[in-house]
Protein backbone atom coordinates (compact mmCIF):
# COMPACT_ATOMS: atom_id res chain seq x y z
CA UNK A 1 0.00 0.00 0.00
CA UNK A 2 1.25 3.64 -1.10
CA UNK A 3 1.68 5.67 1.95
CA UNK A 4 -0.50 8.55 0.10
CA UNK A 5 -2.93 7.90 -2.20
CA UNK A 6 -5.07 10.07 -4.31
CA UNK A 7 -8.37 9.23 -5.94
CA UNK A 8 -10.01 11.13 -8.82
CA UNK A 9 -9.15 14.26 -6.82
CA UNK A 10 -10.47 17.18 -7.76
CA UNK A 11 -10.95 20.76 -6.46
CA UNK A 12 -12.32 23.32 -8.15
CA UNK A 13 -12.96 27.55 -6.72
CA UNK A 14 -15.67 28.45 -8.87
CA UNK A 15 -15.56 28.29 -12.46
CA UNK A 16 -11.41 27.33 -12.11
CA UNK A 17 -10.27 24.07 -11.63
CA UNK A 18 -6.98 23.78 -9.99
CA UNK A 19 -6.75 19.96 -10.00
CA UNK A 20 -8.87 17.97 -12.25
CA UNK A 21 -9.11 13.98 -11.39
CA UNK A 22 -5.66 13.73 -9.77
CA UNK A 23 -4.79 9.70 -9.47
CA UNK A 24 -1.55 9.45 -7.99
CA UNK A 25 0.61 6.96 -5.46
CA UNK A 26 3.88 8.26 -3.64
CA UNK A 27 5.27 5.19 -1.85
CA UNK A 28 7.37 5.23 1.65
CA UNK A 29 10.67 6.30 1.39
CA UNK A 30 11.13 8.51 -1.39
CA UNK A 31 12.07 12.21 -2.13
CA UNK A 32 9.38 13.61 -4.74
CA UNK A 33 9.28 16.93 -6.38
CA UNK A 34 6.16 17.97 -7.21
CA UNK A 35 6.84 19.86 -9.90
CA UNK A 36 5.05 22.87 -12.19
CA UNK A 37 5.04 26.71 -12.91
CA UNK A 38 2.42 28.69 -10.55
CA UNK A 39 -0.73 28.08 -10.63
CA UNK A 40 -0.29 24.41 -11.82
CA UNK A 41 -2.25 23.15 -8.88
CA UNK A 42 0.84 21.91 -6.86
CA UNK A 43 0.21 23.84 -3.43
CA UNK A 44 -3.68 22.87 -3.94
CA UNK A 45 -2.74 19.17 -3.60
CA UNK A 46 -0.47 19.72 -0.62
CA UNK A 47 -3.12 21.60 0.80
CA UNK A 48 -5.86 18.75 0.41
CA UNK A 49 -3.56 16.27 1.66
CA UNK A 50 -2.93 18.84 4.74
CA UNK A 51 -6.54 18.74 5.82
CA UNK A 52 -6.76 22.63 4.79
CA UNK A 53 -9.41 22.06 1.85
CA UNK A 54 -11.59 20.28 1.04
CA UNK A 55 -12.00 18.64 -1.72
CA UNK A 56 -14.77 18.89 -4.84
CA UNK A 57 -14.25 15.09 -5.92
CA UNK A 58 -12.14 12.35 -5.03
CA UNK A 59 -10.58 11.45 -1.99
CA UNK A 60 -6.84 11.60 -0.33
CA UNK A 61 -5.62 8.69 1.51
CA UNK A 62 -2.63 9.03 4.23
CA UNK A 63 -1.24 5.62 5.34
CA UNK A 64 -5.38 4.21 4.51
CA UNK A 65 -7.14 7.48 6.03
CA UNK A 66 -8.45 10.42 4.83
CA UNK A 67 -6.93 13.70 6.41
CA UNK A 68 -7.75 14.03 10.17
CA UNK A 69 -6.13 14.00 13.52
CA UNK A 70 -4.70 10.47 13.27
CA UNK A 71 -2.86 11.42 9.64
CA UNK A 72 -1.88 15.15 11.11
CA UNK A 73 -0.20 13.27 13.47
CA UNK A 74 2.33 11.66 10.57
CA UNK A 75 2.30 14.69 7.95
CA UNK A 76 4.53 17.52 8.84
CA UNK A 77 3.47 20.17 6.83
CA UNK A 78 5.98 23.08 6.06
CA UNK A 79 3.58 25.95 3.59
CA UNK A 80 4.96 28.15 1.79
CA UNK A 81 4.15 31.37 4.43
CA UNK A 82 4.74 31.92 8.25
CA UNK A 83 1.97 30.13 9.72
CA UNK A 84 3.68 31.07 13.77
CA UNK A 85 2.17 33.72 15.78
CA UNK A 86 4.02 37.07 16.11
CA UNK A 87 3.24 37.42 19.98
CA UNK A 88 5.17 34.18 20.64
CA UNK A 89 8.94 33.45 21.09
CA UNK A 90 10.58 31.00 19.46
CA UNK A 91 10.87 28.85 22.77
CA UNK A 92 7.29 29.05 22.97
CA UNK A 93 7.01 27.11 19.31
CA UNK A 94 9.41 24.53 20.74
CA UNK A 95 7.41 24.30 23.54
CA UNK A 96 3.77 24.28 21.04
CA UNK A 97 5.37 21.64 18.76
CA UNK A 98 6.64 19.59 21.86
CA UNK A 99 2.90 19.53 23.28
CA UNK A 100 0.92 18.74 20.25
CA UNK A 101 3.18 16.33 18.06
CA UNK A 102 4.25 13.40 19.83
CA UNK A 103 7.09 13.12 17.18
CA UNK A 104 8.93 16.13 17.97
CA UNK A 105 12.53 15.95 19.27
CA UNK A 106 12.72 19.00 21.31
CA UNK A 107 16.31 18.78 22.19
CA UNK A 108 17.20 18.07 17.89
CA UNK A 109 15.25 21.56 17.38
CA UNK A 110 16.78 23.14 20.54
CA UNK A 111 20.09 22.11 19.04
CA UNK A 112 19.25 23.10 14.98
CA UNK A 113 18.02 26.31 16.35
CA UNK A 114 21.50 27.33 18.06
CA UNK A 115 23.47 26.25 15.43
CA UNK A 116 21.82 28.85 14.15
CA UNK A 117 22.59 31.49 16.06
CA UNK A 118 19.15 32.04 16.75
CA UNK A 119 18.31 33.48 20.53
CA UNK A 120 15.49 31.40 21.18
CA UNK A 121 13.89 33.95 23.71
CA UNK A 122 13.27 36.16 21.34
CA UNK A 123 10.00 36.46 19.73
CA UNK A 124 8.63 35.86 16.40
CA UNK A 125 7.96 39.51 15.55
CA UNK A 126 11.67 40.69 16.27
CA UNK A 127 13.12 37.95 13.84
CA UNK A 128 14.01 38.95 9.81
CA UNK A 129 11.66 36.94 7.17
CA UNK A 130 14.86 34.76 6.42
CA UNK A 131 15.12 33.88 10.09
CA UNK A 132 11.23 32.84 10.67
CA UNK A 133 11.67 30.52 8.02
CA UNK A 134 14.59 28.70 9.17
CA UNK A 135 12.46 28.95 12.63
CA UNK A 136 9.83 27.04 10.97
CA UNK A 137 11.83 24.71 9.02
CA UNK A 138 13.76 23.69 11.86
CA UNK A 139 10.72 22.87 13.96
CA UNK A 140 9.16 20.98 11.10
CA UNK A 141 12.14 18.90 10.21
CA UNK A 142 12.63 17.96 14.02
CA UNK A 143 9.85 15.90 13.58
CA UNK A 144 10.11 12.16 13.47
CA UNK A 145 7.20 12.43 10.56
CA UNK A 146 6.29 9.58 7.93
CA UNK A 147 5.26 12.14 5.43
CA UNK A 148 7.15 15.59 4.73
CA UNK A 149 5.17 18.06 2.78
CA UNK A 150 7.19 21.12 2.06
CA UNK A 151 5.21 23.49 -0.07
CA UNK A 152 7.78 26.07 -2.47
CA UNK A 153 10.66 25.63 0.86
CA UNK A 154 13.40 27.17 -0.97
CA UNK A 155 11.25 29.95 -3.04
CA UNK A 156 12.28 33.80 -2.62
CA UNK A 157 15.66 32.89 -0.73
CA UNK A 158 19.38 33.21 -1.38
CA UNK A 159 21.33 30.24 -2.75
CA UNK A 160 23.19 29.87 0.57
CA UNK A 161 19.88 29.85 2.69
CA UNK A 162 18.67 27.30 -0.10
CA UNK A 163 22.10 25.37 0.32
CA UNK A 164 21.00 25.36 4.27
CA UNK A 165 17.41 24.73 3.26
CA UNK A 166 18.00 21.88 1.37
CA UNK A 167 20.52 20.33 3.79
CA UNK A 168 18.79 20.77 6.75
CA UNK A 169 15.65 18.32 4.63
CA UNK A 170 18.11 15.82 3.54
CA UNK A 171 19.94 15.10 6.71
CA UNK A 172 16.66 15.65 8.76
CA UNK A 173 13.80 13.37 7.28
CA UNK A 174 13.09 10.39 9.20
CA UNK A 175 14.39 6.70 7.91
CA UNK A 176 11.67 5.68 5.99
CA UNK A 177 9.14 8.49 5.45
CA UNK A 178 8.78 10.40 2.17
CA UNK A 179 9.68 14.11 1.83
CA UNK A 180 7.58 15.81 -1.12
CA UNK A 181 9.01 19.31 -2.16
CA UNK A 182 6.69 21.22 -4.18
CA UNK A 183 8.86 24.16 -6.54
CA UNK A 184 9.40 25.14 -9.79
CA UNK A 185 13.25 25.20 -8.76
CA UNK A 186 14.06 21.80 -10.46
CA UNK A 187 17.88 22.47 -10.74
CA UNK A 188 18.12 23.39 -7.18
CA UNK A 189 16.55 19.98 -6.02
CA UNK A 190 17.29 17.68 -8.73
CA UNK A 191 20.44 15.48 -7.13
CA UNK A 192 17.94 14.65 -4.25
CA UNK A 193 14.73 13.75 -5.64
CA UNK A 194 13.83 9.79 -6.31
CA UNK A 195 10.77 11.00 -8.31
CA UNK A 196 9.60 13.65 -10.00
CA UNK A 197 6.10 14.83 -10.73
CA UNK A 198 4.63 17.34 -13.49
CA UNK A 199 1.76 18.96 -12.67
CA UNK A 200 0.05 21.17 -15.22
CA UNK A 201 -3.41 22.93 -15.33
CA UNK A 202 -4.33 20.96 -12.55
CA UNK A 203 -3.42 17.71 -13.92
CA UNK A 204 -0.30 14.86 -13.86
CA UNK A 205 1.57 15.18 -17.11
CA UNK A 206 4.31 12.67 -16.00
CA UNK A 207 4.91 10.72 -12.73
CA UNK A 208 8.19 8.92 -12.81
CA UNK A 209 11.23 8.44 -11.13
CA UNK A 210 14.42 10.77 -11.77
CA UNK A 211 16.29 8.03 -12.72
CA UNK A 212 13.70 6.65 -15.58
CA UNK A 213 13.05 10.34 -16.52
CA UNK A 214 16.90 10.83 -17.22
CA UNK A 215 17.69 7.72 -18.82
CA UNK A 216 14.00 7.56 -21.19
CA UNK A 217 14.50 11.17 -22.37
CA UNK A 218 18.38 11.76 -22.35
CA UNK A 219 17.62 14.70 -20.36
CA UNK A 220 17.93 16.54 -16.57
CA UNK A 221 14.22 16.81 -15.18
CA UNK A 222 15.36 20.55 -15.12
CA UNK A 223 16.11 20.11 -19.06
CA UNK A 224 12.55 18.21 -19.35
CA UNK A 225 10.37 20.70 -16.81
CA UNK A 226 12.01 23.51 -19.20
CA UNK A 227 10.62 21.36 -22.38
CA UNK A 228 7.56 20.13 -21.28
CA UNK A 229 6.31 24.10 -19.36
CA UNK A 230 8.28 26.29 -22.33
CA UNK A 231 6.06 29.42 -22.85
CA UNK B 1 -5.98 17.91 23.30
CA UNK B 2 -8.73 20.71 24.20
CA UNK B 3 -7.01 21.37 27.19
CA UNK B 4 -3.65 21.77 25.52
CA UNK B 5 -5.72 24.18 22.89
CA UNK B 6 -6.97 25.97 25.72
CA UNK B 7 -3.76 26.37 27.11
CA UNK B 8 -2.63 28.71 24.30
CA UNK B 9 -5.98 30.39 23.72
CA UNK B 10 -5.90 31.42 27.21
CA UNK B 11 -2.42 32.15 27.13
CA UNK B 12 -3.08 34.98 24.12
CA UNK B 13 -6.11 36.34 25.84
CA UNK B 14 -4.12 36.71 29.37
CA UNK B 15 -1.49 39.35 27.36
CA UNK B 16 -3.70 42.10 27.52
CA UNK B 17 -6.66 41.46 29.30
CA UNK B 18 -5.80 40.92 33.10
CA UNK B 19 -3.63 44.87 32.58
CA UNK B 20 -7.02 46.12 31.39
CA UNK B 21 -9.31 44.74 34.26
CA UNK B 22 -6.71 46.25 36.63
CA UNK B 23 -7.18 49.71 34.58
CA UNK B 24 -11.11 49.32 35.35
CA UNK B 25 -10.45 49.20 38.53
CA UNK B 26 -7.86 51.50 39.20
CA UNK B 27 -10.71 54.02 37.19
CA UNK B 28 -13.05 52.83 39.59
CA UNK B 29 -10.87 53.48 43.02
CA UNK B 30 -9.97 57.21 41.00
CA UNK B 31 -13.62 58.04 40.59
CA UNK B 32 -14.73 56.65 44.49
CA UNK B 33 -11.44 58.69 46.06
CA UNK B 34 -13.51 61.57 44.21
CA UNK B 35 -16.67 60.47 45.44
CA UNK B 36 -15.41 60.50 48.71
CA UNK B 37 -13.91 64.27 48.93
CA UNK B 38 -16.97 65.42 47.21
CA UNK B 39 -19.21 67.87 49.63
CA UNK B 40 -22.15 65.54 51.23
CA UNK B 41 -24.57 67.69 48.63
CA UNK B 42 -22.56 66.88 45.73
CA UNK B 43 -22.90 63.39 46.67
CA UNK B 44 -26.56 63.66 46.91
CA UNK B 45 -27.34 65.41 43.21
CA UNK B 46 -24.35 63.47 41.31
CA UNK B 47 -23.30 60.67 43.38
CA UNK B 48 -25.04 57.97 41.93
CA UNK B 49 -25.42 59.29 38.55
CA UNK B 50 -21.12 59.16 38.38
CA UNK B 51 -21.70 55.18 39.99
CA UNK B 52 -24.03 54.71 36.71
CA UNK B 53 -21.87 56.09 34.70
CA UNK B 54 -19.05 54.43 35.69
CA UNK B 55 -21.15 51.29 35.92
CA UNK B 56 -22.34 51.25 32.25
CA UNK B 57 -19.17 52.33 30.63
CA UNK B 58 -16.69 50.29 32.06
CA UNK B 59 -19.11 47.40 31.41
CA UNK B 60 -19.30 48.41 27.87
CA UNK B 61 -15.48 49.03 27.58
CA UNK B 62 -14.17 45.81 29.16
CA UNK B 63 -17.27 43.62 27.40
CA UNK B 64 -15.97 45.48 24.05
CA UNK B 65 -12.36 44.91 24.64
CA UNK B 66 -12.90 41.44 25.62
CA UNK B 67 -14.82 41.02 22.72
CA UNK B 68 -12.73 42.48 20.29
CA UNK B 69 -9.56 40.23 21.99
CA UNK B 70 -11.19 37.48 21.23
CA UNK B 71 -11.88 37.89 17.48
CA UNK B 72 -8.74 39.01 16.86
CA UNK B 73 -7.76 35.30 18.43
CA UNK B 74 -10.35 33.43 16.64
CA UNK B 75 -9.70 35.00 13.27
CA UNK B 76 -5.98 35.18 13.17
CA UNK B 77 -5.56 31.58 14.52
CA UNK B 78 -7.92 29.87 12.45
CA UNK B 79 -8.67 32.03 9.56
CA UNK B 80 -5.17 33.41 9.03
CA UNK B 81 -1.79 32.33 8.11
CA UNK B 82 -1.88 30.98 11.65
CA UNK B 83 -4.76 28.74 10.53
CA UNK B 84 -2.08 26.59 8.54
CA UNK B 85 -0.53 25.44 11.67
CA UNK B 86 -3.76 25.20 13.85
CA UNK B 87 -5.51 23.05 11.42
CA UNK B 88 -2.77 20.97 10.52
CA UNK B 89 -2.48 20.24 14.36
CA UNK B 90 -3.33 16.43 15.23
CA UNK B 91 -6.34 17.72 16.72
CA UNK B 92 -9.94 16.99 16.08
CA UNK B 93 -11.22 20.30 14.24
CA UNK B 94 -14.61 20.48 17.02
CA UNK B 95 -11.80 20.85 19.76
CA UNK B 96 -10.25 24.06 18.03
CA UNK B 97 -13.89 25.42 17.52
CA UNK B 98 -14.50 24.88 21.20
CA UNK B 99 -11.31 25.68 22.53
CA UNK B 100 -11.95 29.32 21.14
CA UNK B 101 -15.23 29.11 22.53
CA UNK B 102 -15.04 28.20 26.02
CA UNK B 103 -11.80 30.58 26.58
CA UNK B 104 -13.70 33.58 25.02
CA UNK B 105 -16.86 32.31 27.70
CA UNK B 106 -14.07 32.05 30.37
CA UNK B 107 -13.07 35.49 30.01
CA UNK B 108 -16.51 37.20 29.61
CA UNK B 109 -17.15 35.58 32.80
CA UNK B 110 -13.94 37.75 34.03
CA UNK B 111 -15.30 40.65 32.29
CA UNK B 112 -18.73 40.08 34.17
CA UNK B 113 -16.88 39.68 37.49
CA UNK B 114 -14.23 43.01 36.90
CA UNK B 115 -17.32 45.13 35.49
CA UNK B 116 -19.47 44.02 38.94
CA UNK B 117 -16.40 44.80 41.50
CA UNK B 118 -15.86 47.94 39.43
CA UNK B 119 -19.53 48.86 40.02
CA UNK B 120 -19.70 48.24 43.74
CA UNK B 121 -16.74 50.20 44.84
CA UNK B 122 -18.01 53.30 43.82
CA UNK B 123 -21.48 52.24 44.71
CA UNK B 124 -20.43 51.30 48.42
CA UNK B 125 -18.36 54.76 48.86
CA UNK B 126 -21.60 56.45 47.85
CA UNK B 127 -23.62 54.49 50.26
CA UNK B 128 -21.05 54.92 52.82
CA UNK B 129 -21.31 58.92 52.23
CA UNK B 130 -25.15 59.13 52.31
CA UNK B 131 -25.50 57.22 55.18
CA UNK B 132 -22.66 59.84 57.04
CA UNK B 133 -24.65 62.46 55.46
CA UNK B 134 -28.07 62.14 57.32
CA UNK B 135 -28.19 63.54 60.30
CA UNK B 136 -29.78 60.75 62.51
CA UNK B 137 -26.25 59.17 62.33
CA UNK B 138 -27.91 56.71 59.04
CA UNK B 139 -30.81 55.22 60.67
CA UNK B 140 -33.35 56.62 58.46
CA UNK B 141 -31.26 55.13 55.16
CA UNK B 142 -31.23 52.18 57.10
CA UNK B 143 -34.99 51.99 57.76
CA UNK B 144 -35.01 52.65 53.89
CA UNK B 145 -33.10 49.76 53.76
CA UNK B 146 -34.74 47.70 55.77
CA UNK B 147 -37.83 48.19 54.15
CA UNK B 148 -36.73 47.49 50.71
CA UNK B 149 -35.69 44.12 52.01
CA UNK B 150 -38.68 43.56 53.58
CA UNK B 151 -40.45 44.56 50.51
CA UNK B 152 -38.37 42.02 49.09
CA UNK B 153 -38.91 39.29 51.53
CA UNK B 154 -42.69 39.70 50.69
CA UNK B 155 -42.32 39.30 46.91
CA UNK B 156 -40.15 36.25 47.89
CA UNK B 157 -43.00 34.84 50.28
CA UNK B 158 -45.97 35.30 47.94
CA UNK B 159 -44.61 34.48 44.87
CA UNK B 160 -41.43 32.09 45.65
CA UNK B 161 -41.71 30.16 41.93
CA UNK B 162 -41.97 33.26 40.22
CA UNK B 163 -38.68 34.77 42.39
CA UNK B 164 -36.90 31.43 41.72
CA UNK B 165 -37.79 31.67 37.62
CA UNK B 166 -36.43 35.02 37.04
CA UNK B 167 -33.04 33.85 38.69
CA UNK B 168 -32.95 30.51 36.53
CA UNK B 169 -33.49 32.74 33.34
CA UNK B 170 -31.51 35.29 34.55
CA UNK B 171 -28.52 33.05 35.02
CA UNK B 172 -29.58 31.14 31.63
CA UNK B 173 -29.16 34.18 30.07
CA UNK B 174 -25.62 35.41 31.61
CA UNK B 175 -24.36 31.93 30.61
CA UNK B 176 -25.48 32.32 27.07
CA UNK B 177 -23.97 35.86 26.97
CA UNK B 178 -21.25 34.23 27.80
CA UNK B 179 -20.86 31.91 25.20
CA UNK B 180 -23.02 34.23 22.67
CA UNK B 181 -19.88 36.27 21.23
CA UNK B 182 -17.46 33.53 21.00
CA UNK B 183 -19.96 30.91 19.51
CA UNK B 184 -21.45 33.87 16.92
CA UNK B 185 -17.92 34.90 15.51
CA UNK B 186 -16.86 31.88 15.10
CA UNK B 187 -19.66 31.37 12.85
CA UNK B 188 -19.36 34.58 11.14
CA UNK B 189 -15.95 33.80 10.13
CA UNK B 190 -16.37 30.83 9.36
CA UNK B 191 -19.04 32.05 6.93
CA UNK B 192 -16.53 34.31 5.59
CA UNK B 193 -13.75 32.33 5.12
CA UNK B 194 -13.85 31.59 1.65
CA UNK B 195 -14.47 35.40 0.49
CA UNK B 196 -11.36 36.44 -1.96
CA UNK B 197 -10.80 39.94 -0.19
CA UNK B 198 -11.42 41.70 3.17
CA UNK B 199 -12.23 38.36 5.05
CA UNK B 200 -11.71 39.70 8.25
CA UNK B 201 -13.98 42.93 7.55
CA UNK B 202 -16.50 40.60 6.22
CA UNK B 203 -16.47 38.66 9.32
CA UNK B 204 -16.32 41.28 12.04
CA UNK B 205 -19.45 43.31 9.93
CA UNK B 206 -21.53 39.93 9.35
CA UNK B 207 -20.73 39.53 13.56
CA UNK B 208 -22.02 43.29 14.50
CA UNK B 209 -25.33 42.80 11.65
CA UNK B 210 -26.26 39.72 13.35
CA UNK B 211 -25.88 41.19 16.89
CA UNK B 212 -27.68 44.39 15.86
CA UNK B 213 -30.83 42.54 14.11
CA UNK B 214 -30.96 40.24 17.33
CA UNK B 215 -30.37 43.17 19.42
CA UNK B 216 -33.48 44.98 17.44
CA UNK B 217 -35.75 41.82 17.75
CA UNK B 218 -35.26 41.59 21.34
CA UNK B 219 -36.03 45.08 22.21
CA UNK B 220 -39.29 45.03 20.22
CA UNK B 221 -40.36 41.83 21.73
CA UNK B 222 -39.64 43.33 25.33
CA UNK B 223 -41.51 46.70 24.33
CA UNK B 224 -44.38 44.64 23.01
CA UNK B 225 -44.75 42.46 26.06
CA UNK B 226 -44.22 45.09 28.42
CA UNK B 227 -47.01 47.20 26.54
CA UNK B 228 -49.61 44.20 26.39
CA UNK B 229 -48.79 43.43 30.26
CA UNK B 230 -49.30 47.20 31.38
CA UNK B 231 -52.30 47.48 29.31
CA UNK B 232 -54.01 44.52 31.01
CA UNK B 233 -52.53 45.69 34.26
CA UNK B 234 -54.04 48.94 33.22
CA UNK B 235 -57.46 47.57 32.29
CA UNK B 236 -57.77 45.82 35.45
CA UNK B 237 -56.88 48.33 38.04
CA UNK B 238 -57.76 51.40 36.00
CA UNK B 239 -55.67 54.95 35.59
CA UNK B 240 -52.04 53.76 36.31
CA UNK B 241 -50.99 56.98 37.86
CA UNK B 242 -53.62 56.88 40.08
CA UNK B 243 -53.32 52.74 41.07
CA UNK B 244 -51.35 53.06 44.70
CA UNK B 245 -53.51 55.43 46.49
CA UNK B 246 -56.61 54.08 45.82
CA UNK B 247 -55.47 50.18 45.72
CA UNK B 248 -53.96 50.33 49.56
CA UNK B 249 -57.02 49.02 50.81
CA UNK B 250 -57.34 46.25 48.75
CA UNK B 251 -53.88 45.34 49.74
CA UNK B 252 -54.21 45.88 53.25
CA UNK B 253 -50.69 47.28 53.46
CA UNK B 254 -48.22 49.34 51.28
CA UNK B 255 -45.68 46.39 51.17
CA UNK B 256 -48.21 44.09 50.16
CA UNK B 257 -49.58 46.85 47.26
CA UNK B 258 -45.91 46.89 46.53
CA UNK B 259 -45.77 43.53 46.34
CA UNK B 260 -48.77 42.59 44.47
CA UNK B 261 -47.57 45.80 41.84
CA UNK B 262 -43.98 43.90 41.77
CA UNK B 263 -45.38 40.68 40.98
CA UNK B 264 -47.59 41.82 37.81
CA UNK B 265 -43.85 43.04 37.09
CA UNK B 266 -42.62 40.07 37.26
CA UNK B 267 -44.89 37.90 34.76
CA UNK B 268 -43.66 40.61 32.46
CA UNK B 269 -40.50 40.30 33.51
CA UNK B 270 -40.22 36.71 33.08
CA UNK B 271 -41.83 36.27 29.91
CA UNK B 272 -39.61 39.18 28.61
CA UNK B 273 -36.62 37.18 29.89
CA UNK B 274 -37.74 33.38 28.82
CA UNK B 275 -37.74 35.46 25.27
CA UNK B 276 -34.25 36.55 25.56
CA UNK B 277 -33.22 33.44 26.89
CA UNK B 278 -34.44 31.39 24.18
CA UNK B 279 -33.31 33.73 21.46
CA UNK B 280 -30.24 34.06 22.81
CA UNK B 281 -29.78 30.48 23.98
CA UNK B 282 -30.83 29.38 20.05
CA UNK B 283 -28.35 31.83 18.02
CA UNK B 284 -25.24 30.47 20.17
CA UNK B 285 -25.98 27.04 20.10
CA UNK B 286 -26.89 27.07 15.93
CA UNK B 287 -23.93 29.27 15.52
CA UNK B 288 -21.60 26.72 17.69
CA UNK B 289 -23.05 23.60 15.37
CA UNK B 290 -22.24 25.79 12.37
CA UNK B 291 -19.31 26.86 12.78
CA UNK B 292 -18.02 22.79 13.66
CA UNK B 293 -19.97 21.62 10.70
CA UNK B 294 -18.64 24.27 8.49
CA UNK B 295 -14.74 23.92 9.72
CA UNK B 296 -15.14 20.43 9.93
CA UNK B 297 -17.12 19.58 5.93
CA UNK B 298 -15.90 23.05 4.35
CA UNK B 299 -12.61 23.94 5.22
CA UNK B 300 -10.84 25.89 2.24
CA UNK B 301 -8.26 28.15 3.94
CA UNK B 302 -6.48 30.31 1.22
Amino acid sequence: MALIEYRNLTKRYGAITALAGIDLDIPAGRIVGLLGPNGSGKTTLIKLTAGLLTPTAGKVYINGREPGPESKAEIAYLPERSYMSEWMSVQAFVDYFADFYRDFDRVKATEMLTRLGIDIKRTLKTLSKGTKEKVQLVLVMSRAAKAYFLDEPIAGVDPAARDYILNTIIRNYSENASVIISTHLIYDIENVLDDAVFLKDGQIVLADSADNIRENTGKSVDMLFREVFRC
Amino acid sequence: MLGKLMKYDMRYMARILPWLYLGGVFLSLLVTGGIMLFSNDLVMIFGMEIVLQVLSLGIEAIAVCSTIFMIVRIYRNMFSDEGYLTFTLPVKTGDIINSKILTGAIWTFFSYIVSAVMAAIPAAAVIFKLTVSFGDGGSSLLKALDWIAGLFIEVLKTSPIKVFTMIALFVIIAAALMFYGPSLYSFCAAVTHKAKKARAFASIGMFIGISYAIMFVLSAVVIAVYIIGITSFDRIYGEIGGLLPTSFSMFGSLEGAAAELIGVFMDLAIAAMLIIAIVLSGVTVFSWLMSLRITKRKLNLN
